[in-house]
């Protein structure tokens, strides 16, 4: 019976201690990191993945810009086509609101992408340029993304006297990470700047159609001058218009080019329609009217009449009246009625006019600021109309630049609604119709699940401001 | 010496001869029988009390053995009855009848992995057996369950034929992952996959897995409660196991079974709603209320509506009668059985068709099973049982999805069935998507549509137990088990609005394999170390491969469904047809689902002096759904039972009245681990498509988290419980006391979209649940004379649940299916979650709600973007308290059984109601609604004023979904004869002279009474099925679902 007792023990101790093969059962179609990501070149297709996004109709493919001008005065709501776009238009969005959801999704999942990308960067041993390389891009899109989300999920920088307003949720580990909080709007920018100037130091000044050290640099322009912050918005975009890589188109052909697949010498950084894939851009090309417009988005006739007052102004040519019903004009976007274009996400033309706002602001450089004005106006009027004496005031330009700045970048990039805030903020008065700049309804409401995914996350005050 | 005589005397016991008798001896004869049905019983023993001398008895009950002269007593023992002492008759003839046992401690309980005496069961196990299940006109065998064990909360669906029930044993402690328990059919864990097919959760009936098992194979039902008896199951024990013991050949004589039932059925309730004109009147009202002047001429039904005047001129349709009927039922058992020294079989057959009282709604089920045992050496046994099932379920759609739901939505009283031209009548411009072409009407859904569930499930085991030496037992087994669930189904062109004249349908064909390999081995070894020691030890492994496997085929041009197989014509030829195999051979094979076990466990139990009983046990499980360093898990439980009786001190208070006392106290962790197979995987988009080239390069991105780091939930549990019998087993009663805590609750969550995973969810180890309860159970023998017996079961389980985390989700993120019940901490499983009705204000007759801080309002604050807004919890859906009070009478051969059962301290959500009170669209209107709504100013009334514009301050204005309130809540309490039941037992002398071993007829009634103060209908109802948390949180939500059934049978079982 000893042995009975003795011999037990040891077996028990065996059997419950012995593992053989794993229990491995493994799903088809799934691919786990560690097979999926195995060298330099899985690393850099994971980062550029986050093009593809980019690229999405969701976001820089049409939901940014489409979304961002519903929210300006430029907009006729007459034909306007979905519940989303009247949610938007009306400053009432809510965690409901469709087309708004990716402008939310598509920055993060690039954010994400870049995250894993990095976090596998040590597999790129080619060379330490190309690493920089990759890691640049991955800050860029990462700055990129967080600037987007920022500016259309919170109040616009210098809401709060100390911007610790909420911004956005800051996450740069590709871990799953519950709970997070938005970090503060002044948080959220420091991030932006740094990643920005960390792309800039690490990028190459060329790099074919991938984010290069002029696109990091003209990004922070562009945030810098979103900040008010005149100096670094000058000083940057002056080192991207003083470089040699691009030059100010003064060709008449400037209204066609900016959205082509011809060269761009203006353009600083583009999402490139990828040849196979036909028409991208699906959110900007998008026309539920069928009379080719663009955007499914009217302006409003007052809006051109008043800016396009001058019938020799090139610029009219991205916008035609059409009759949509008989005896009613409509008047559409044709910005982007190419078949196939590129399409550039930071350019010349919106530097140079930082630069001279900037200038103004500043009252230095006006010189500089005049010629930048001037060269805009000579290109748009074919010199129909008189170009701005040198003795002109800070004022003066401001002013100039600014009618100019409405009628060169509408309809893109967002850039009038962020225009409308960026002034507000600054202490001007700024209003849409009835509304202040900084009205509760102007920022859009995250998609309800990220409330209802984590109980520490601050939704958007709701706010139907009566437009 | 002694050894070698009991070694003699077992032998004998195995071999069935009695021992030569001694000197001066008498000899005594006899019969022993069941006190029940007068049948007998062979094998028993039979002892002369004081002497060493007995016999078994023969297949005929009979006995004859010579005992020593100064016997003046027998002592008669049968396994399963209580013992008895027999004075011997002057003659020598001495007639035993047995009851059965209610409580025996040499009685055997099943137990994980084998059996156990009772005396030395140290867990709480509820044992049921085959006479509380057998004949009860359930919808299926675990419904029969219900108030027939403490602490086992049985609520079944719905009253549709074979449709499930949700059974939770001492309370829930799962929330995203199913909390049924683990069935196990002799030895075998069995698929109960109830939720995933969709296409049968949108006619309102979801899978019942068990439907197609015959209750009358099972000789016991045997429910493992706490850890110490669930822990050998580890991962898989949490929610319980439900181990149920088929029958098997016993007694030398071969033996024939019959059995018979057939009934009528109908619907527990009628819920109740107004007819055409009353609905018309508060229709105009509402319209008047509304703003408007005039009479309706827009009603809903056709297109430009009805007038006003029109619609009264209708003659009016009574939908709900048109939905239902008298269901006919009928159910007959076949087997023949005999157990023999070298070996024994049971062989049953099995026919069942069950008509629910919903029209076109049935449950068909056809079963064999062979269970064989065979003594190849004196120490070796092969087992093989075979099982075959065929159940067979007619559907139609259902609750949400029309048919009888459709008369309580609507289906309103004035449509017509057909128009004047012959064709039927269908509701134009209203709610189309909400039930297909068929436009309201039940009849027409009913006509042209086809829908059918046929599942098969074969079971074959193979089993050796060996015994090289006395008491080690080695066993090993290999199970397979194969079901096949076919669901069928067919809309043809006139349910879907297709072009006239088409007769082109279209159907779904999906097929289901589930497939289930077991392999176990056991080795069980008694060692009496001493005469007042004895150990039992068992070591065993346990390796289990289970997937599921789905082929959908869909086509869209169908002559009829695609069960018969000329009904098919192939889309892209027209005019051909072609065999519906090679739509089969066309459809991929889709893996939904597999999974791996490997698991080794053992188990010690100790038996001291009979006093005092430890046992400890633990389980390794390694599963293949998990991941790395989370495959293995490690169950461990320990427990003690204390025969207090036994102590000297104890006898010593000679307390006449006990009989015995018994303490337990155990503690153990067990586990669950039904996720997904594929839940923590991680993956990336590797295929380099198209959409993924940028600069003409392909690229790669992730497209879920995974989560490497999931682990089973895992319950501590403690129990402890008093065991008493008194009076001579006039009284037992068990008194028990439980808390479990379960941890690292799997989560299915949605996923933040700062994570960078749009609409994902993910499976997450982040919640706690506690449950905490008392159960009590007692068994009494009240009245036992010659000719009457009055026995008595009372049963109650009081059970406290509450979430206690849920991480950093709010309770929107984990909903209870589609309403609004969630999971919110601090509160229990399934918690209403809405906003409270306040009454209505008598100026205006507008609903008042209270907001969230309780102040009165008129403007709620809305759910919007992921907010709480104002609704708050107001109640669970989980019962409190819940049981069953069985009384059994017998009068001579006249049995009268009546089983009641209850559930106290829950709430039902009605989540249909905010469409039957006061908005009026198209819905019908409770009628409880007349006669307690708002009509003018001052009026102190229950509901507000009738509007169809709606109440200004709903969330979202005009949209009456999301109309819900506290309004909806309703008390769940019930108290229900679940079972009447009068028998005649033939008797002994009428069976002998039929040549018959035992006969009896009865009459039973299924759920007889209801009481409840629930207006609506039946609150025992079970809506949602969307998935596991749906049945988790929502098994007391209801919407349309059809009541619960009421039967009424007349049964035969007779033994030859």
């Amino acid at each position: 019976m000893k042995m009975h007792k003795i011999s037990i023990i040891p077996i028990l101790a065996l059997l419950f201690a012995t593992s053989c093969n794993k229990l491995e059962l493994k799903p088809p179609g799934l691919v786990p990191a560690e097979l999926a990501i195995k060298n330099e070149k899985d690393v850099a297709d994971v980062l550029f993945s986050s093009y593809t996004v980019l690229r999405d109709g969701g976001y820089w493919g049409g939901g940014l810009q489409r979304n961002s001008e519903l929210m300006t005065e430029l907009i006729d709501p007459e034909n306007l086509v979905g519940q989303s776009s009247f949610s938007v238009y009306n400053f009432a969005t809510t965690g409901n609101t469709g087309d708004i959801a990716g402008l939310c999704e598509k920055p993060y999942v690039i954010i994400q992408r870049c995250n894993v990308a990095l976090d596998n960067i040590n597999l790129v041993t080619s060379s330490t340029a190309q690493k920089n390389n990759y890691l640049g891009q991955a800050y860029f899109l990462r700055g990129l993304a967080y600037f987007d989300l920022v500016k259309m999920f919170a109040q616009p920088f210098g809401f709060t006297t100390n911007n610790t307003h909420p911004g956005v949720v800051i996450k740069n580990t590709s871990l799953f990470e519950a709970g997070l909080s938005r970090s503060s709007v002044n948080d959220v920018y420091n991030t932006i700047i740094s990643e920005l100037k960390k792309a800039d130091s690490l990028l190459p000044t060329s790099n074919g159609v991938y984010a290069n050290r002029w696109a990091a640099k003209a990004m922070l322009a562009r945030v810098y001058f979103q900040m008010n912050d005149f100096t670094n918005a000058y000083n940057y975009a002056n080192d991207v218009i003083s470089a040699t890589a691009f030059t100010f188109n003064t060709n008449a052909n400037f209204v066609t080019n900016r959205f082509s697949t011809a060269t761009n010498t203006e353009a600083i950084f583009s999402i490139i329609n990828e040849p196979t894939l036909g028409a991208a851009f699906g959110g900007l090309r998008n026309d539920a009217n069928n009379i080719n417009f663009s955007m499914n988005l009217n302006i409003l006739k007052t809006a051109y009449d008043a800016g396009f007052v001058n019938t020799n102004d090139r610029r009219r040519a991205w916008y035609k009246d059409s009759v949509l019903n008989p005896g009613k004009s409509i008047y559409g976007v044709r910005k982007y009625n190419s078949p196939i274009f590129n399409l550039p996400v930071i350019h010349l033309t919106e530097l140079k006019l930082i630069r001279a706002e900037s200038a103004a602001e500043r009252n230095t450089n006006l010189t500089v600021a005049i010629g930048d004005i001037n060269d805009i106006t000579n290109r748009a009027y074919a010199g129909a109309v008189a170009p701005l004496p040198g003795t002109a005031t800070a004022a003066v330009i401001r002013t100039l630049v600014r009618a100019e700045r409405i009628k060169e970048m509408m309809f893109e990039s967002g850039d009038r609604l962020q225009q409308i805030k960026r002034i507000g903020a600054k202490g001007e008065t700024s209003i849409i119709g009835n509304v202040n700049w900084n009205c509760a309804g102007m920022v859009l409401q995250f998609p309800a699940v990220e409330a209802i995914s984590n109980s520490n996350f601050v939704q958007n005050p709701t706010g139907s401001c009566g437009r | 010496m002694i050894l070698k005589r009991l070694l003699v005397a077992l032998m004998a016991l195995m071999l069935g001869i009695s021992l030569p008798a001694m000197a001066q001896d008498k000899l005594v004869t006899g019969k022993v029988t069941d006190a029940k049905d007068g049948s007998a019983l062979p094998g028993a023993t039979v002892r002369a009390k004081g002497t060493k001398n007995f016999t078994q008895t023969g297949v005929d009950g009979t006995f004859k053995f010579k005992v020593p002269a100064a016997t003046t007593t027998l002592l008669i023992s049968y396994s399963g009855y209580a013992d008895m002492e027999m004075a011997v008759a002057a003659n020598g003839e001495t007639n035993a009848a047995l009851q059965v046992s209610s409580s025996n401690l040499n009685e055997v309980v099943v137990v994980g992995y084998g059996t156990q005496r009772k005396k030395d069961v140290t867990a709480s196990i509820s044992k049921i057996s085959a006479d509380k299940i057998a004949g009860v006109p359930a919808p299926s065998f675990e419904s029969a369950l219900a108030g027939k064990a403490a602490g086992v909360q049985v609520t079944t669906s719905s009253g549709l034929a074979g449709s499930s029930a949700v059974i939770r044993i001492r309370g829930i402690n799962s929330i995203s992952v199913g909390g049924d328990p683990l069935y196990v059919i002799d030895g075998l864990p069995i698929d109960v996959t109830y939720t995933g097919n969709s296409l049968r959760n949108t006619l309102g009936q979801d899978r019942n897995p068990l439907s197609n098992l015959n209750p009358n194979d099972i000789e016991s039902v045997e429910i493992l409660k706490d850890a110490a008896a669930a822990g050998i199951y580890g991962s898989r024990g949490a929610n319980g196991v439900v181990l149920i013991t088929t029958k098997r050949g016993k007694g030398g004589k071969l033996r024939h079974n019959f059995t018979a039932r057939a009934g009528v059925s109908g619907p527990t309730v009628k819920p109740r709603f107004v007819n055409k004109d009353t609905w018309l009147a508060i229709r105009q009202e509402a319209w008047e209320n509304d703003g408007n002047t005039g009479l309706q001429q827009n009603l809903p039904g056709k297109a430009g509506g009805f007038s006003l005047t029109d619609a009264q001129n209708n003659p009016g349709t009574d939908w709900w009668d048109l939905a239902t009927r008298t269901g006919f039922s009928q159910e007959y058992n076949y087997s023949v059985s005999q157990g023999k020294d070298k070996y024994n079989y049971y062989v049953g057959g099995t026919y069942s068709n069950e008509e629910s009282y919903v029209v076109g709604n049935s449950f068909r089920r056809i079963g064999i099973r062979g269970n064989f045992d065979y003594k190849v050496l004196k120490n070796l046994t092969l087992s093989t049982n075979l099982s075959f099932n065929n159940g067979l379920n007619r559907l139609l759609n259902n609750a949400w999805n029309g048919g009888l739901g459709l008369a309580m939505s609507t289906g309103l009283p004035y449509y017509p069935i057909y128009n004047a031209d012959g064709s039927y009548f269908r509701t134009d411009g209203y709610r189309t998507t909400w039930d297909f072409g068929a436009g309201n009407n039940l009849v027409a859904q009913r006509e042209n549509s086809d829908f059918r569930n046929r599942e098969n499930r074969f079971i074959a085991a193979f089993s050796a137990k060996y015994t090289p030496i006395k008491n080690l037992d080695i066993s090993a087994s290999i199970s397979s088990e194969r079901t096949k669930s076919l669901f069928n189904a067919y809309r043809n062109a006139y349910y879907l609005n297709r072009t006239p004249n088409t007769r082109l349908g279209n159907a779904n064909n999906n097929l289901s394999t589930f497939k289930n390999e077991n392999y176990n081995f056991t080795a069980n070894y008694i060692w009496e170390a001493s005469k007042n020691s004895r150990f039992t030890f068992l070591v065993g492994g346990e390796y289990q491969d289970q997937s599921t496997i789905a082929q959908n085929g869909y086509v869209d041009s169908a002559y009829g469904p695609l069960y018969k197989k000329d009904n098919v014509k192939d889309y892209s030829i027209p005019g051909r047809s072609i065999n519906v195999d090679s739509i089969l051979t066309r459809t991929p094979e889709v893996t939904e689902y597999a999974r791996k076990f490997r698991s080794v466990f053992a188990r010690v139990n100790y038996n001291l002096m009979n006093k005092y009983v430890f046992q400890a046990s633990l389980r390794r499980d390694e599963s293949s759904v998990f991941r790395e360093n989370n495959q293995v898990g490690y169950f461990p439980t320990a427990s003690l039972a204390w025969t207090v009786s036994q102590e000297n001190w104890f006898k010593s208070l000679n307390l006449k009245a006990v009989d015995n006392v018994k303490l337990r106290v155990g503690w153990g962790l067990t586990g669950t681990s039904n996720i997904d197979w594929n839940a923590g995987f991680p993956s990336y988009d590797t295929s380099r498509g198209p959409g993924s080239v940028y600069n003409g390069n392909p690229t790669i991105f992730q497209t879920r988290f995974g989560n490497r780091d999931l682990k089973w939930e895992t319950s501590d549990n403690i129990d402890i419980a008093l065991e008493a019998t008194l009076f001579k087993n006039r009284i037992n009663f068990e008194i028990g006391y439980y808390h479990k805590k379960s941890s690292d609750l799997l989560l299915s969550l949605p996923v933040s979209i700062y994570q960078g995973f749009a609409s994902e969810r993910q499976w997450r180890n982040t919640s706690s649940i506690i449950n905490e309860g008392f159960e009590f159970n007692v068994n009494t023998v009240n009245i036992k004379t010659k000719n009457f017996s009055w026995n008595t079961n009372f049963n109650i389980a009081y059970n406290y649940n509450q979430v206690l985390d849920i991480g950093t989700v709010t309770p929107d993120a984990i909903s209870g299916g589609t309403n609004e019940t969630r999971i919110v901490p601090g509160y229990p499983v399934g918690t209403i979650f809405t906003v409270r009705y306040f009454g209505v204000d008598p100026a205006d007759g507008l609903p008042i709600f209270l907001d969230a801080t309780g102040k009165q309002t008129k403007t709620l604050n809305a759910p919007v973007d992921g907010r709480l807004g104002d609704r708050v919890p107001v109640g669970s859906t989980l019962p409190i308290y819940n049981g069953g009070f069985t009384n059994t009478f017998r009068y001579k051969n006249i049995e009268l059984n009546t089983v009641f059962t209850y559930q106290l301290g829950g709430k039902i959500w009605d989540n249909s109601g905010k469409r039957n009170l006061g908005w009026i669209t198209d819905w019908n209107i409770y009628s409880d609604y007349v006669g307690n709504y708002w009509r003018k100013p001052g009026d102190i009334a229950k509901y507000p004023r009738p509007t169809i514009a709606g109440y200004p301050q709903t969330f979202e204005p005009g949209n009456p979904w999301l109309h819900n309130s506290s309004i909806q809540v309703h008390n769940s309490d019930y108290l229900r004869l679940r079972e009447l039941t009068l028998s005649y037992y033939l008797p002994s002398e009428v069976c002998k002279k039929l040549k018959l071993a035992s006969a009896k007829i009865y009459a039973t009634g299924f759920n007889v009474l209801l009481f409840t103060t629930y207006p609506v209908g039946d609150p025992e109802s079970g809506r949602d099925g969307e998935d596991p948390t749906a049945r988790n949180a929502s098994a007391n939500a209801n919407f349309l679902n059809p009541p619960l059934q009421r039967s009424f049978n007349f049964g035969l079982n007779i033994g030859f």
